[in-house]
């Protein structure tokens, strides 16, 4: 009853504040936690998702089912990470610190005693983890990769990509 | 089943005697006999265990059930928050907000509370599923948790069940705090103002470098690809199935802080370890389930408050909500709750920090980084200066062109916006100072939260062409100009189902006016940002009005429709902003010419701050109505409002109006109370 009544009380206005909102009104990814889809299907699915794409999901879009149950599955959390903030990670990069590659540090598992060596090393092959203008998530992890396991201390962090 | 037990007992005590009396049999018989009767003694003791279990446990659930029917547990309101129910409008008995039939494990359980109790307590005691993660010990974990602790339930005589799915969703979230986040008003978008409200989910893990590694319950509903209108009108009938999803929350960041340039509060709470297990448990049986969305009502905001009331059922946050949740209200209506709320955090949007930063490089720098941006200037040129401010530039411009890219305000192809972004930060990697001294934008004073509360009512009393009259107005929601600011977008207005009755000396109280819905956005335009304003108004209001020949004038009701769109500067370093729209109208009344008059206007404006509690506000407008019923109309005002606290605020204003070569003046004194 109470739906109907405020229904018809309200259908007079067109508002727009609701459409505001990317999604229904409330926000993004009411999709991801939908299904509980195979991890297998996706490994082939990756596609190229570079700097200032538009809001799309390269990698590990919520469709393709990185998730489960909304969770980001382990092997997959570097690159639903990258994915999703490569921008903002390539200006952390640029710069050097930042929260975006905090984070990935923690994600690695980087030791506190290690941070600051890592974000020198990322910055200092800032053209290596992104070695072009269409450089994908995909290559950035790839450099990572290389990055880290040119250095001594950091290359125990490999493990984790 | 006591039978059967004798009967075994009795074929064991003859194959005893059997041995006993035949000592004949060879050694090698004995021993088949002995593996038999062993067989037996087994199968029969499984046989019996089994069926005094079973006795047992129909026992122990016949004594649960008598205990939840003389308790009447299923009216406790932890078990109607777990299950959605509300009290029916107008008739009488309940039912459950939940649309999805999985969610109930009764047929009866959407309108009967104590069939799905008894229904659960029968589930959970159930021996064996298809699947280990369907068991309802695994689907309902809220319900068994309260179940458990309020019948006192014996967990030995409980089937185990392993709940593997669940476990590892609880392991990968690993809740150990909750906050409670309110992206705000998107700028340029007053319509954002209603904000939104999601949870996020800490673990122990998280720190303050580490944030947006958190996960977040996102309640919304899935729209597919409908837009405008249709879109608008199917979320008000509830035609979208709302459901809560899980995901990171470096998404929302980028979506509500990068892609909308909102900033973002949020309000750590201060749940205690129970209650969050409460919490989690209970979203994982929302999980996937189906509601019917409401945008109004049954939104994103309200469904939120569920999960609170599960933990802490004495809140009762829904029920102050019967009508409509607005976010901001019921974000509130949790942190007024005392002792909960333990800190407030604030997240700059993209548009706000780079705003804030922008303010602090001189002119001169200022230009080149919109020179870089928009490519008049290499790169390359920041080399000339000095290291400080090259990193300073590069990293506005890298910014700026996020942004204006993300907004779709600069025309560059992807590959020339890519190689454009890239070349920024290239330069940037190679200036050694990490960051820049350039300061983050400080915590606002006022928290959306601390701002004037959102029903307004306003008495006022004037002179209005000779004649005394007074108001009584009701606004429901949310915002005007004149307003207190404090917590508040400045140049945002969203006022929603305002309503407005005028007595007049002589005769009684009449209508005077109902707008369901007025828009406005009034945001400075500047090189960088580039936001335009624009105004939308559709309202039902009481005017004279003198028609054709007709030389007496009249009171008539005249339902309007006002849109536009504009462009607005600040000035007095920012305590004044200017404003201007071209506006088209529309006008249904029933006396006019073929009923309508339609047009185009014009409409010039400012507000000005005098100080923090005191703004001033001109107006002029004019239009020129070309069909249907053709005239003109001139209006200008002048409005002023001091805030006397922070829900009452003075009102005094001046108006006169030429509508068809009517000419009305009014003067307007009153009082705004917020509550």
């Amino acid at each position: 009853m109470k739906k109907l009544t405020l229904a018809l009380a309200i259908s007079l206005a067109a508002p727009n504040f609701a459409a505001a909102d990317s999604v229904g009104g409330c926000g993004l990814g009411s999709k991801i936690f939908h299904g509980q889809r195979g991890i297998a299907a996706q490994s082939l699915a990756i596609t190229t998702n570079g700097f200032y794409g538009t809001n799309t999901f390269g990698i590990t879009s919520g469709t393709l089912g990185c998730e489960q149950n909304g969770v980001v599955q382990s092997n997959w959390k570097v690159a639903m990470y990258l994915d999703n903030n490569l921008n903002r990670f390539a200006k952390d990069v640029s710069v050097g610190e930042g929260e975006t590659l905090d984070s990935l540090a923690s994600l690695l598992g980087v030791e506190t005693a290690d941070k600051d060596e890592f974000a020198k090393a990322l910055k200092d092959n800032f053209s290596t983890l992104f070695s072009s203008a269409d450089a994908t998530s995909q290559d950035v992890v790839a450099g990572l990769f290389a990055v880290l396991n040119d250095s001594n201390s950091l290359a125990q962090y490999t493990a984790n990509l | 089943m006591r039978p059967a037990f004798f009967i075994s007992i009795e074929l064991a005590r003859a194959m005893l005697g059997i041995i006993r009396i035949s000592p004949k049999f060879s050694v090698p018989d004995i021993s088949i006999l002995r593996i038999i009767f062993h067989l037996l003694l087994l199968a029969s003791s499984v046989f019996l265990a089994i069926s005094v279990h079973a006795q047992d446990s129909e026992n122990y659930l016949s004594e649960l059930k008598k205990e939840v029917i003389e308790r009447e547990l299923y009216m406790e309101p932890r078990w109607w928050a777990l299950l959605h129910y509300w009290d029916n409008w107008f008739l009488p008995g309940y039912t459950s907000f939940a649309d999805d039939s999985e969610f109930f494990l009764s047929s009866l359980g959407k309108t009967n509370a104590r069939e799905e109790l008894l229904k659960t307590i029968d589930s959970i005691f159930l021996e064996q599923v298809d699947s280990a993660d369907k068991h309802s010990q695994c689907l309902f974990p809220a319900r068994l948790k309260w179940l458990v602790s309020e019948l006192n339930i014996d967990l030995s005589r409980l089937p185990k069940v392993s709940c593997a799915q669940y476990r590892s969703w609880r392991e990968a979230l690993d809740a150990k705090k909750l906050t409670l986040v309110f992206p705000a008003t998107y700028l340029n978008s007053p319509a954002s103002s209603f904000g939104h409200t999601f949870l996020r989910i800490d673990s122990s893990k998280l720190n303050s470098s580490n944030r947006p590694l958190a996960y977040t319950a996102n309640y919304g509903a899935e729209t597919g690809n409908s837009v405008g209108l249709s879109y608008a009108l199917k979320g008000i009938v509830g035609a979208y199935q709302g459901t809560f999803s899980v995901a990171p929350y470096y998404r929302l960041i980028k979506q509500y802080n990068d892609i909308e340039s909102r900033d973002i509060w949020e309000y750590e709470l201060n749940f205690s370890e129970d209650e969050i297990d409460y919490i989690l448990a209970h979203l994982w049986e929302l999980k996937g389930r189906g509601f019917d969305y409401y945008f109004f009502s049954e939104n994103c905001s309200f469904l939120l408050l569920s999960l609170f009331d599960v933990a802490r059922p004495e809140l009762g946050l829904q029920k102050k909500f019967p009508f409509w949740a607005i976010p901001l209200d019921t974000l509130r209506s949790v942190i007024d709750e005392p002792g909960l709320l333990a800190r407030a955090e604030f997240r700059p949007s993209a548009e706000t920090r780079l705003e804030f930063m922008r303010s602090q490089l001189s002119e001169g720098q200022q230009n080149l980084v919109l020179d870089i941006v928009e490519g008049r200037e290499p790169v390359e040129t920041i080399e000339s200066l000095e290291e400080e401010s090259r990193s300073a530039i590069l990293e506005l411009a890298t910014d700026y062109f996020s942004l204006l890219n993300n907004s779709g305000k600069i025309a560059l192809s992807p590959e020339e916006s890519r190689k454009r972004g890239y070349g920024l930060l290239l330069a940037r990697s190679k200036q050694r100072a990490s960051r820049s001294s350039l300061l983050e934008p400080p915590i606002p004073k006022t928290r959306p939260d601390e701002g004037h509360l959102t029903k307004r009512l306003s008495i006022a009393g004037g002179e209005e062409s000779d004649r005394l009259f007074y108001d009584l107005g009701i606004r429901p929601a949310y915002h005007d100009l004149l307003d207190p600011g404090y917590g508040r977008l400045p140049g945002s207005e969203l006022r929603f189902f305002e309503l407005l009755f005028r007595g007049y000396e002589e005769d009684g109280v009449d209508f005077q006016r109902f707008a369901p819905l007025t828009i406005k956005s009034i945001t400075p335009y500047n090189r960088f940002t580039r936001n335009k304003s624009w105004n939308f108004e559709l309202a039902l209001e009481r005017r004279r009005v003198a028609i054709d020949d007709h030389v007496e004038t009249n009171y008539e009701n005249i339902l309007r429709l006002d849109a536009g769109l504009g462009v607005a500067t600040s000035a007095l370093g920012g305590k004044a902003v200017l404003y201007g729209f071209t506006q088209v109208v529309g006008e249904y009344e029933n006396d006019y010419r073929d009923n309508h008059a339609v047009g185009a206007g014009l409409v010039l404006g400012s507000f000005l701050d005098i100080s923090d509690d005191f703004r001033l506000k001109f107006d002029v407008e004019a239009y020129e109505y070309l069909f249907g019923e053709q005239h003109q109309e001139w209006n200008a005002s002048i409005q002023s409002a001091y805030q006397l606290s922070r829900n009452i605020s003075f009102k005094f204003g001046f108006e006169r109006e030429e509508k068809n070569h009517l000419f009305t003046e009014r003067v307007r004194v009153g009082i705004d109370y917020f509550f």
